[in-house]
């Protein structure tokens, strides 16, 4: 089928949605995983207001890299557009092919996400509820627990996060860990000696 | 990609938005290495409020001025057909060092001046000296440090022969060894 180039004025007007106009133009994976970085960055924004200022910088970013993103992709002949392949957008920066996250996959991260804004939204709810029952002298002490509990829960799961990312790296580069190979290495010099 | 001539004007206008006229020109991967720079350095100095991030971030916003305008001009001159990398790496492999060097000493002298001038209003304000030595003294010795540093690097490449103006180029006169 013969990609159809789209209107200018649209694309003009979707550029300023980081995704909106690579979805226009019939790029699914690639506008959403745009709109989804920004997404997830700008509700970031919310939650880890000491990183505001590092994660405003990373909206205008996504935003600028989303904008000029949708002009060149216009730019490019219909013969062009029409044979490219629909992927993440971060595979254009050379990054591995692994990162290609599977439909299935999608389904489970969108689910789990899901799970975690529902979980918040009840425990914001519960809280005001609770807040009324305890008493004023007894309120100073639960205060900075129940007020910092999410922001806790969102940091340890950003640690999580980063831990499983560091293991699948070194999963993927063949790097054990330095103690069992050190292990291995001394009972071999064992063996070797006997 | 395909080669399209880029508009002079609105290369000049992004080229004050560190990074823009890079992802203009369709080098995404560039201009996004000088944007996040830009930014993270913003970002630190907002949190720390250390002048001498400031003087480092100046020194890049200018000197994405000048590198938009020599990639528009090779983008150009090559149609189209320049590697897409990270700024970084430019600068490490020696292409445009002499420019960075140039607006680190700018930027460096600015802040350097701005100080003076600090130490003037602190002094005629009537706080004592080695108060003023004590709160500025970190953010002193780093400026001075980025300007030593933008100095010794500008004498080095231009030992190896990089020009910053090339006159024998620009007005044909084979006597005229440039700058």
């Amino acid at each position: 089928m013969k990609y159809k180039k789209r209107n200018k004025f649209f694309v003009f007007c979707f550029s300023f949605i980081p995704g909106a106009a690579e979805m226009y133009m019939g790029f699914m994976k690639n506008g959403l995983s745009i709109m989804a970085t920004f997404v997830s960055i700008s509700i970031a924004l919310g939650f880890l207001w000491f990183a505001e200022a590092l994660l405003l910088g990373w909206v205008a970013v996504t935003w600028f890299y989303a904008f000029f993103h949708a002009w060149n992709l216009y730019g490019l002949s219909e013969d062009v557009l029409g044979e490219m392949e629909d992927k993440y957008f971060w595979t254009e920066f050379g990054i591995s092919q692994k990162l290609d996250i599977k439909d299935e996959k999608i389904r489970k991260y969108t689910s789990t996400g899901l799970i975690i804004a529902g979980a918040f939204m009840a425990f914001g709810i519960i809280k005001n509820g609770v807040m009324r029952m305890i008493p004023d002298e007894y309120w100073d002490a639960f205060y900075f627990c129940v007020e910092y509990i999410p922001q806790f829960v969102i940091s340890i799961l950003i640690i999580i996060v980063g831990v499983k990312l560091i293991k699948a790296k070194k999963n993927e580069l063949g790097i054990d860990d330095v103690d069992s190979v050190n292990e291995n290495k001394i009972e071999d010099n064992v063996k070797e000696n006997d | 990609m395909e080669f399209k001539k880029k508009n002079g004007f609105v290369t000049f206008v992004l080229s004050f938005i560190p990074g823009a006229a890079e992802m203009y020109m369709g080098l995404m991967k560039n201009g996004i290495s000088i944007m996040a720079t830009y930014a993270a350095l913003v970002s630190i100095y907002y949190f720390s409020g250390f002048r001498g991030v400031a003087c480092l971030g100046s020194a890049v916003e200018l000197f994405a001025i000048i590198h938009a305008w020599k990639t528009y001009r090779v983008y150009n001159d090559t149609a189209g057909k320049i590697e897409d990398r990270s700024f970084l790496a430019e600068l490490i492999e020696g292409k445009y060092l002499i420019y960075f060097a140039l607006m680190l000493i700018i930027s460096s002298a600015w802040k350097i001046k701005y100080t003076i001038w600090l130490f003037n209003y602190y002094y005629n304000l009537g706080c004592t000296m080695s108060k003023v030595v004590q709160q500025e003294i970190m953010d002193t010795i780093t400026i001075v440090l980025l300007f030593i540093f933008g100095i010794a690097l500008f004498i080095s490449e231009k030992k190896k022969g990089n020009k910053i103006f090339d006159f024998k180029r620009k007005i044909g006169m084979e006597v005229c060894d440039g700058i």
